[in-house]
């Protein structure tokens, strides 16, 4: 059989959508060799082409944001507005062309345009649709419009995170926008393969509140099982004492520890020289430790605030205690590990230039991944519409009427 | 008492014929479970008396017992079960045995392990060309960090959401349900392992699928991660103030403070951000000014103020972003979560009710779109309430099929249906402690 190095060469994706969950859903299949058109709009182009940051000396424009270009890595870009009528056919021939549609609109947003589902499918039945928004495309609050921000709060995780005597904590990124692309990427993949069985199509209705409560099910079985309603406490768990972000040398630097058994308690004593207290009775049981764990946390601290974060880890390590530097975004740049694995690339951009690009978080030990930068507003507009069967006539015409662009016209329109 | 459940007879799933092999423990165990939840038919293989995932809380009716572990029955709905000790001779032969007609196997042990086991890919692969084998490990199978000792949430710092979250003066916190590294992971691998199954599709070849929670946990870092690199600073930890999200965030150039993004109300909290601007945040604000002025809370001053025009943040002083932020806030103070959320979807402007455990279990939504489902426990005599899966889908619905298995519960039909061992073998091994 012939032998080809991208898993997923030949499946053909289309991304209607912004931010971040339909595009790294995307990304997934893109790493490994989709094509995938992210399908943008210069006349009303993806708001976080231009958050920040910008690499230094470019201006902030539609094509400099690295984060935009991180999130969309390995795509081809087409710009197109949709209001105007060459630009809707563009949309609709990319749609009938698509084996796999990922949206990330409001509920019905699509429907409205005639991009839908329904629409879709009439040209193309085996099409595998997937929309994916906030709270569903069904249900009285279905028309709530949210990033994953919104995601988190409503699925319980800023009301779980942060400390019992303070005010909930937001996490500090659109968590649920981080998990639902994993299980999209599954379910679309599950999908098609279901589909070369049957010659069957289906319609994905992701609910990125429900993607999310995967991550707390047990908490929310709780609920119905106990009617226990979870409170945020720290960094305690039931299982481990201790188990802690504990501070260390120099500014805002923290080392992780989590003890589960006895061992690792008995690891934690001989890295930090068998002080007296840690062999007292008081914290010789897992019952004891846990009793008198803010003891327990503030004895540690006194140790761990006298030593580099990366001296605590390797000595806990040496001990075989569950530890790690809290990392902050240098530090990660840094990290030995993400290094081995070359889990950062140094990747040429159009626009931008050269720039580090995070890899997958897996590595397939025969196909590996196809990685590239995140396209420019249009970049492959040419390409794209070529792709999809248009001749230079019919692009020509797209491009005139404004159908087709490459630089975002003014948003006051 | 009759069984009132949603088990469904339907087999029919996407994934349908394949078998998967689970090994998993922790989080991990959330691969398999989306796999099952797809269709696949899954095994969670675990050792003789039980995985030691069964000791990870809540518990059913607060039971402390390895049989009533919400946790487990969580990412083990949909896989039946059976019990094996992978140390023994018998053990790994009939592992061996099963992976000749299985698709999938997902570990989650030490780098190695497998292969001191004798269960390595390359001798699966031998068994089997076609296999598929996932392993996820906190850093991956080689290098300097492969072999560290870590829990959930040291993986997660590792990785850097840990650093990110919580208050600036106070240490950095974890996410509430401490095994979010794990689950990142086990639904990456089942991701991965689509992605593989492809492959095969095209070639026969199965392959080696090498996970590291790390790199899962640095991926949702968001925007973050980008600031070292292009202008050398390093992110920190703001708690309510973070104002990650649409258009000019994190913090827009020159702007004279993060703005609020956490505001008490009647019953709670929400969270919310003032924008304005012309990407559609000036639409979202005014939506919540009119609302206000249709209770007569707006002052005159706001009613005329330019969201498009004047809300500029890198050229605002602190006393009017002040100014805005306390109108808002005096004006959801009387307001409850459901109210403000109602309102947002006749308005249009975008707000996300802090909702507990309690909020999330009696939701409306979730319940219109039958996001909880009950399942028939035979062995507690009576249902338990188990989550929905991630995805709606149409042709082939994502049932919940089969409650978590109770200790070698699928023994008998694994291994004597299928693996036709006589009963006499079978007393053998459980005497052996094998099974």
């Amino acid at each position: 059989m012939a032998k080809t190095s991208k898993a997923l060469e030949g499946v053909k994706v289309v991304v209607i959508g912004a931010a971040v969950t339909a595009p790294t859903t995307g990304k997934y299949l893109a790493l490994h060799g989709a094509t995938v058109v992210r399908l943008d709009s210069h006349s009303r182009m993806d708001g976080m082409r231009t958050q920040r940051p910008f690499p230094p000396n470019e201006a902030p424009t539609a094509d400099t944001g690295v984060w935009w270009a991180n999130v969309n890595t390995s795509t081809l870009c087409v710009g197109v507005d949709w209001k105007l009528p060459t630009g809707k056919k563009i949309v609709d021939k990319l749609l009938r062309w698509a084996d796999v549609v990922i949206e990330n609109f409001s509920a019905g947003t699509l429907n409205a345009l005639g991009f839908g589902y329904e629409a879709v499918s009439k040209d193309n039945p085996e099409v595998i649709y997937l929309s994916s928004c906030l709270l569903g495309q069904t249900g009285p609050l279905s028309p709530v419009v949210g990033l994953g921000t919104a995601g988190m709060a409503f699925g319980g995780f800023v009301h779980l995170t942060g400390w019992p005597d303070l005010e909930p904590t937001p996490i500090q990124t659109q968590y649920t926008d981080f998990i639902n692309p994993r299980m999209g990427a599954a379910v679309i993949l599950a999908a098609l393969d279901h589909r070369r069985r049957t010659g069957k199509g289906q319609y994905l209705d992701q609910a990125q509140v429900e993607g999310g409560l995967q991550f707390l099910a047990p908490l929310a079985m709780d609920w119905f099982s106990n009617g226990r309603s979870a409170m945020r406490a720290g960094n305690r768990i039931a299982e481990a004492a201790p188990h802690h972000a504990y501070p260390c040398k120099g500014e805002d630097r923290w080392c992780f520890i989590g003890v589960f058994n006895d061992n690792q308690w008995r690891g934690l004593g001989l890295a930090m020289g068998q002080p007296v207290w840690s062999v007292s009775e008081k914290f010789g049981t897992v019952i004891g430790r846990k009793e008198n764990e803010d003891e327990l946390d503030a004895l540690i601290g006194e140790w761990t605030k006298e030593r580099a974060a990366e001296e605590v880890e390797a000595a806990l390590q040496a001990e075989g205690v569950p530890s790690s530097v809290v990392e902050n975004s240098k530090d990660t740049r840094e990290d030995t590990q993400l290094a081995h694995r070359g889990f950062f690339r140094r990747i040429e951009h159009s626009v931008i230039g050269e720039h580090t690009y995070r890899g997958p978080c897996f590595r397939l030990s025969k196909t590996p991944d196809n990685q590239f930068a995140g396209p420019a507003l249009g970049q492959h507009n040419f390409e794209v519409c070529t792709m999809v069967g248009m001749d230079d006539e019919e692009i020509a015409e797209a491009i005139i009427e404004g159908g087709l662009g490459t630089e975002p016209v003014s948003v006051e329109t | 008492m009759a069984p009132k459940t949603n088990y469904s007879t339907e087999t029919a799933g996407m994934l349908s014929p394949y078998r998967v092999l689970d090994l998993t423990e922790n989080g991990c165990m959330y691969a398999g479970k989306l796999l099952g939840d797809l269709g696949a038919d899954v095994v969670k293989v675990e050792k003789p008396g039980g995985s030691p995932s069964r000791s990870i809380g809540p518990f059913w009716h607060d039971d402390v017992h390895p049989e009533r572990s919400l946790f487990w029955m969580a990412y083990n709905s949909n896989k039946r079960g059976m019990t094996l000790d992978l140390k023994s001779t018998d053990g790994v032969e009939i592992f061996k045995q099963l992976v000749k007609t299985a698709d999938f196997v997902l570990e989650s042990f030490s780098p190695d392990y497998m292969n001191k086991l004798g269960l390595g890919y390359d001798e699966l692969e031998r068994i089997n060309p076609g296999i598929i084998v996932a392993a996820i490990t906190p850093f991956g199978q080689t290098g300097p960090k492969a072999n560290n000792a870590w829990c959930d949430m040291s993986v997660w710092s590792s990785g850097g959401p840990t650093y990110l979250t919580g208050h600036p003066d106070r240490p950095p916190v974890s996410i509430g349900f401490a095994h979010q590294a794990t689950l990142h992971g086990g639904a990456e691998a089942a991701a991965a392992c689509m992605i593989a199954l492809s492959h095969r599709e095209k070639t026969g070849e199965g392959q080696f699928i090498d996970v590291s929670l790390q790199e899962c946990a640095y991926w949702v870092i968001t925007s973050w991660q980008e600031f070292w690199e292009t202008t050398g600073t390093i992110p920190k930890r703001q708690a309510g103030f973070a104002g990650v999200g649409r258009g000019h965030t994190p913090m827009a150039a020159g702007a004279a403070r993060e703005r609020r993004q956490l505001y008490p109300c009647k019953d709670g909290f929400i969270m919310y951000t003032v924008q304005g601007g012309a990407w559609g945040g000036a639409t979202s604000s005014s939506a919540v000014v009119e609302w206000m002025n249709e209770e007569g809370m707006a002052p005159k001053w706001l009613l005329e103020f330019d969201w498009v025009r004047g809300f500029d943040l890198s050229n605002m002083n602190v006393e009017t972003l002040d100014a805005l932020e306390d109108v808002f806030l005096k004006f959801f103070m009387g307001k409850t979560k459901l109210e403000i959320t109602d309102r947002s979807v006749q308005g249009h402007f975008m707000v996300g009710p802090v909702n507990t455990l309690e909020d999330v279990g009696t939701y409306p939504q979730l319940q219109e779109r039958g996001f909880f489902r009950e399942i028939w426990h035979d062995e507690l005599r009576e249902t338990v309430t188990y989550c929905g899966p991630a995805v709606v889908a149409s042709e082939t619905p994502m049932n919940l099929r089969l409650p978590a298995p109770l200790i070698g519960e699928h023994n008998n039909e694994l291994l004597t249906e299928e693996l036709r061992l006589s009963e006499d073998e079978l007393v053998v091994l459980m005497h052996a402690g094998i099974i």
